[in-house]
């Protein structure tokens, strides 16, 4: 079973050596694509996202677009450059992407008052203040304020209560 | 014996390409929030396009390379576009 291709009758036979060249290039870029596809699709918060589709921007569109302009290149018998354009335009634009987007995300979490509920190491080390006295002081919040408890608005209406540990319609009730 | 080994090897490439595609359209649907949709519509952008690239090789034709400029250039707007509406609620102010 080979793939279904269109006709290569007027492709000249490759010398092997750039042959395996272009696979090489052609297999390292879509696999580094898929791992950062795999990652975006499996971590489970935001800000871990955002790391992993600057894999594709820049390794797999690097080695996928040298493979195919080295094929060209050899096929044309001169040097096409136009994919280096491509190569340095995303190497660009993917910081500035991420830049925004997490500036967008950063001004949403914090009007809508998120939390990551995995988040205790790092308010740890910004405030120096443990887990215990934590709990003690919204224990000491929520039975000040009684049953009316800090509530974030959201867009359907419904209210969460707030909590700083593990919460499962947390991520769910911010769309 | 070399094409044999550029046919299999753009097909695994392109094998690998849809498998991601496939991923970030799941990204795109379920993603909880809105910034999570748009992070999964850029990197779609990108990885179509890098399709497109490896349609070159088996078609001969230099002009997927033009397509695939123009491709990442209104992704990259695109995104720019959404990111500031999601900020701002209103892209150009």
């Amino acid at each position: 079973m080979t793939p279904q291709l269109p006709d290569l009758t007027n492709v000249p036979e490759l010398p092997l050596i750039l042959s395996l060249l272009i696979v090489f290039f052609l297999l390292l870029g879509s696999l580094f694509t898929f791992i950062g596809a795999l990652g975006l699709a499996c971590f489970r918060n935001f800000y871990d996202r955002l790391h992993m589709p600057a894999l594709g921007t820049t390794i797999g569109v690097t080695a996928v677009l040298l493979g195919t302009s080295l094929y060209i290149s050899y096929i044309e018998g001169h040097i096409i450059g136009r994919d280096i354009l491509i190569i340095f335009f995303l190497a660009f634009a993917a910081p500035i992407n991420g830049m925004m987007l997490a500036r967008a995300a950063a001004m949403r979490d914090f009007t809508q008052n998120w939390h990551d509920p995995s988040d205790n190491m790092f308010h740890r080390l910004v405030t120096d203040e443990t887990d215990t006295q934590l709990e003690q002081e919204e224990n000491k919040n929520a039975a000040n304020q009684g049953t009316k408890t800090a509530l974030a608005p959201t867009h359907t209406g419904k209210a969460t209560p707030k909590t700083r540990h593990r919460s499962k319609n947390n991520d769910k009730s911010l769309i | 014996m070399s094409l044999t080994i550029l046919i299999w090897g753009v097909f695994a490439a392109r094998l690998l390409l849809a498998c991601s595609c496939l991923l970030l359209s799941f990204r795109l649907i379920k993603g909880p929030k809105a910034q999570d949709r748009i992070i999964g519509l850029d990197t779609l952008y990108v990885i179509v396009m890098m399709l497109f690239a490896t349609f070159t090789i088996t078609t001969n034709s230099r002009i997927y390379f033009e397509t695939a400029l123009i491709i990442a250039m209104i992704g990259f707007v695109s995104t720019i576009a959404l990111a500031k509406f999601l900020m701002r609620g209103e892209v150009i102010e």
